[in-house]
């Protein structure tokens, strides 16, 4: 099936040894659904004609239109400018919760991984924050092959582990961040809307471009378990006996109605909310989400 | 409210009804771990979810254990009253058959018997009852004790009714019947007297059913059918006895042997005609230990006895088995009528001479023996062996007490302190220790305090005091007054000999302060009317003391040969206990015999031939006498002869007999009927129709529970699969 789609089955990834390896092969599996890719590079790159006004510079006008139609029409360029990407991936002990072969941590690294890969070879620049109520570690926005190696290597030697704190840790990074650009920041967020909602505006305020990746495992989707349980809470949030089975439909409705308002709350601010199961393809979804994003870049309608 | 339940044991299977709530428990304890992120939702779930997971489960919980408990207690078979669970129960019937069991039932008429007729007018009863309704029927069997032989189920009690095939030998004991319904009220299993069918099955036997019109007071029977009564009891009364109010029989009432231990015996066998026509040329015949003698004839005029009597010869001390019958009748039970006499041996008496002299009338025993040992009725064989002793062979040690049924201390000093031990322990055994005064006997202190206590635990049955002797010589002192109804003096209550007792003179006596369980027998004419002849019970012993001398020191009782001789006979005849008794009891009673030497092996054989070895130990009695184990009143339902076998010794045969009343078959007349208990109500007709069973208000509720169960069960079922696709994975 993966063959035939073009997207990389996640069981192949957890094959491949190294992030580096599992970066090149996501994007590939993305650049090979798209042929062009929507970023133009960082030279003056085309945009749109429109008609010659007086005022206009003359060197822009373009004179093979005026030769083939008559018309003035001058040339519009998209003005050049150097992505700044930070990557903050959560990793406190929830993120460790895995139903399947591969944990939400290792997924969400995994992304990370590729997104900061497809930034550098654009040679834009990428950093990274790993975090879980505190920075863990940090590597500093930069460009280049070595800036990629440091971020790989710094995602490869992290474990989840500790309590989560994801509202305090973006108000805390927003007041470090000097340039302004994308911040992807991947974790389950299972906290209180609210608090993360302030963080977000936090980053928003300060001009920054926030995405929120919600990595979750399919069972915290679909809690498909029966009989009796012994919940062992991560992060020490105690423990619980229930009955599976009759707990079902109300934790489905909390955790839908949690997720939806945190979907709701990014969209009204024109925040990217970018959900994210353990169990699907990671290059697809990735793609996915980059083209619906260039798409709308380009004036089109979100999809 | 319950009850009471058909099944009571099973009731216990209510508990079953906690193994849902067990099971829920235990699943409860094993729970599966599990590390788990998002306990925040769970919480929240938690939360929300908590009461009505709670609510749901708890109801499912307990339609299991209703469904369960509702099963458990239908197989227990409650049965309840008008209270809260009135609703729920069935008009079931309960059922209560008084069977007449009675030797008199065994009456037959045509082919079938009047006890036949009951049994199978019980059947036809039960068979209409519902087993599945819940109908229950007790069933009683009423003899001289009451049986309860089948109860609750219909079925039961057809199962027991078609195993009766034969009458017991016993006569009806109303009173014993009553008492057993007394007290099925009174255990709750029979749930309320008035919503009750009781049903009475009978020959309507004029004897049981109709009070004894000589006695003031009413029977034992009737006060309690009164208090019966009062709690609503209405026994209804099936006559299904012969026809005619008086049916022909005739019985054996009684079989005795007429004489004297030591002599010529025989045997008188007494009839009754128990109907209103005369009965000519009756057949008698009669056996003794098996040996049939020649039969005779005799007539019998209506209602009326005849003895017929039979000559036994000299029969042997022992046990003899006689057996008196009848030509056959219609009731066969009261035909024959066995008998056990036992002859009893001589009786072994032991002389202690205290004042041995050459010459007869100066003897201290010697007119005592020679009446003992000949001159009596029986000259050629004394019922008494004597054996005389003096005070030195008393004394030692090598004379053997047990030997002897009879000691007689005549004018002897006071025993050693060791001879008073024994004296008491052999008496206390059964034998009997006679003490007469005497010129020789020392003093009344000493006396007193080898043989007098004063809690009555000595063997003497007073004090002895000051000797009396008359005033002047030629004057006596007379017999004022004796027990003219004591075997020992009875012989002089006639008329004609009572001179011959109370003109003995007498010049000297002891006087004498009996003690309160002792009883005077005779006492003299003197100021203080002293005591002549004291009698006290010790242990299986007596003791008698008279107050005078035996010998012609202080009376000249012995001169009298008329008086004496009579009197000592008749006197050690009772002391020795050696008259001809007979070993009977009623069938249905225990009894105890006693052998001569150890019993090994000990086997009843029953009338029937059948064989059954007794159980217990032998209880020893003293000497060589021991008593076998009790023969309990199962093995004696039967009348005839019973003997018990002993591995190297002799049978010991005893007899049950029938109570003589049971023969007469004379019914409550139609004018009689009337004089019936209230409670008794008389139903002429025995169809199904006449009379059926009513119906209970109270009765059984299983097939309520087992409703009640199926709808527990079916919404159990509804519930857990509503929830189970509520919960399920959508």
């Amino acid at each position: 099936m993966a063959a035939q789609t073009g997207v990389i089955d996640p069981a192949v990834l957890d094959r491949l040894s190294g992030l580096a390896l599992v970066a090149r092969k996501v994007v590939e599996g993305y650049m090979a659904g798209h042929h062009t890719s929507p970023h133009r590079g960082s030279s003056i790159e085309f945009a749109q004609h429109r008609s010659y006004a007086p005022g206009d510079e003359l060197r822009r006008v373009d004179w093979k239109v005026y030769a083939r139609t008559e018309r003035l029409v001058v040339k519009e360029y998209i003005e050049e400018t150097s992505l700044s990407l930070n990557l903050l991936v959560d990793a406190s002990e929830s993120m460790a919760y895995a139903s399947g072969p591969r944990s939400k941590f290792d997924y969400a690294r995994w992304c990370a991984a590729a997104l900061a890969h497809l930034v550098i070879a654009q040679r834009d620049q990428a950093g990274l924050v790993i975090f879980d109520n505190d920075q863990r570690t940090k590597v500093p926005p930069e460009g280049g092959a070595p800036q990629e190696a440091s971020i790989l290597q710094a995602l490869s030697q992290a474990s989840p582990g500790g309590p989560t704190a994801i509202g305090e840790v973006l108000q805390w990074f927003a007041t470090r961040l000097r340039r302004r650009g994308i911040t992807a920041i991947f974790s389950d967020f299972f906290e209180d809307p609210d608090t993360i909602l302030a963080g977000i505006k936090r980053l928003v305020h300060g001009g920054h471009e926030p995405i929120l990746f919600q990595v979750l495992d399919p069972a915290e989707l679909e809690f498909p378990f029966d009989g009796q349980l012994r919940l062992d809470g991560l992060e020490n949030s105690g423990v619980r006996k229930v009955d599976a089975r009759a707990l079902r439909q109300a934790y489905l409705e909390e955790i839908e109605k949690h997720n939806q308002t945190l979907a709701r709350a990014m969209t009204a601010l024109s925040v990217d909310f970018v959900p994210l199961r353990t169990d699907l393809p990671l290059d697809a979804v990735l793609s996915t989400y980059l083209a619906a994003r260039s798409n709308r870049s380009r004036g089109g309608r979100a999809s | 409210m319950i009850q009471g339940f058909v099944h009571p044991a099973l009731a216990f299977g209510a508990l079953l009804a906690l193994v849902p709530l067990i099971i829920h428990l235990l699943n409860r304890r094993r729970h599966k771990p599990l590390a788990w992120g998002a306990m925040r939702f769970v919480e929240l779930a938690y939360k929300k979810t908590r009461r009505r997971m709670q609510m749901e489960n708890l109801l499912l919980l307990l339609l299991r254990m209703a469904a369960v408990g509702a099963i458990a207690f239908a197989v227990a078979r409650p049965f309840a009253g008008r209270g809260a669970l009135g609703a729920l129960t069935e008009n079931s019937q309960d059922l209560v058959l008084l069977l007449d069991g009675s030797a008199s039932t065994g009456y037959r008429e045509d082919v079938e018997t009047v006890y036949g007729r009951i049994v199978r007018r019980a059947q036809t009863l039960v068979e209409e009852l519902q087993p599945g309704r819940g109908d229950r029927v007790h069933v009683l069997l009423l003899g001289k004790t009451t049986r309860l032989i089948a109860w609750p189920t219909p079925d039961k009690a057809l199962s027991v009714l078609s195993t009766l095939d034969h009458p017991l030998d016993e006569p009806l004991a109303l009173d014993a019947g009553l008492a057993e319904l007394e007290r099925l009220v009174e255990d709750g299993e029979i749930l309320d007297l008035a919503q009750t069918e009781v049903r009475l099955l009978t020959d309507l036997q004029r004897n049981s059913f109709l009070p004894d019109l000589n006695s003031d007071q009413p029977p034992a029977w009737w006060e309690r059918l009164d208090r019966l009564q009062a709690q609503g009891l209405t026994i209804h009364v099936e006559d299904l006895g012969p026809i005619g109010s008086t049916p022909q029989n005739l019985s054996v009432t009684d079989v005795e042997v007429l004489g004297t231990p030591r002599g010529p015996k025989e045997a008188g066998v007494r009839l009754f005609n128990h109907s209103n026509l005369p009965q000519a040329g009756v057949r008698v015949s009669l056996s003794l230990d098996g040996n049939r003698l020649p039969s005779r004839r005799v007539d019998l005029e209506p209602r009326s006895q005849a003895e017929v009597i039979f000559p036994l010869g000299d029969l042997d001390s022992g046990a003899h088995r006689l057996d008196a019958a009848l030509e056959g009748d219609r009731l066969a039970v009261d035909d024959h009528r066995a008998q056990v006499v036992n002859i009893p041996a001589p009786a072994r008496v032991l002389l202690v001479n205290g004042s041995p002299a050459e010459r007869i009338e100066l003897d201290g025993v010697a007119f005592l023996r020679l009446a003992l040992e000949g001159g009596g009725p029986e000259e050629a064989q004394s019922p008494f062996e004597v054996r005389e002793v003096n005070l030195g062979e008393f004394e030692g040690s090598s004379l053997d007490l047990a030997n002897f049924d009879v000691i007689w201390l005549a004018g002897t000093p006071p025993p050693s302190v060791a001879t008073a031990t024994r004296l008491r322990e052999r008496v206390a055994q059964g034998a009997a220790l006679v003490v007469s005064a005497g010129p020789q006997m020392g003093t009344a202190a000493l006396w007193n305090e080898r043989l007098f206590d004063a809690s009555g635990a000595g063997l003497a049955p007073g004090e002895w005091l000051q000797r009396v002797s008359v005033a002047r010589q030629g004057d006596y002192y007379r017999i004022d007054e004796f027990a003219g109804d004591h075997p020992i003096l009875e012989l002089f209550e006639d008329t004609s000999l009572r001179p011959l007792l109370i003109g003995v003179p007498f010049s000297d006596f002891v006087g004498f302060a009996p003690e309160s369980g002792a009883k005077v027998l005779a006492r003299l004419d003197d100021q203080s009317r002293s005591p002549l002849l004291i009698e006290k019970p010790f242990g299986s012993g007596r003791v008698f003391f008279w107050t005078s001398s035996i010998n012609e020191s202080w009376t000249l009782l012995p001169q009298a040969a008329r008086t004496f001789i009579p009197l000592v006979f008749e006197w050690l005849r009772y002391a020795a206990r050696a008259d001809i008794t007979t070993r009977s009891i009623e069938p249905g009673d225990s009894i105890r015999l006693e052998v001569d030497a150890f019993p090994r092996n000990p086997e009843l054989e029953r009338p029937d031939g059948s064989r059954r070895m007794l159980e217990g130990d032998p209880i020893a009695l003293g000497g060589d006498r021991y008593a076998l184990p009790s023969i309990p009143p199962e093995d004696t339902r039967a009348v005839g002869l019973y003997q018990v076998h002993v591995e190297g010794g002799r049978s010991v045969p005893f007899a049950a007999v029938l109570d003589p009343r049971e023969g007469d078959l004379a019914r409550v007349t139609t004018n009689e009927q009337g004089d019936l208990h209230p409670a008794l109500s008389l139903q002429q007709t025995s169809g199904p129709a006449a009379n059926p069973v009513q119906s209970t208000q109270s009765g059984e509720i299983w097939r309520s529970l087992a409703w009640i169960a199926l709808i527990c069960l079916a919404a159990e079922s509804l519930w857990a699969a509503w929830l189970g696709r509520k919960r399920s994975v959508a």
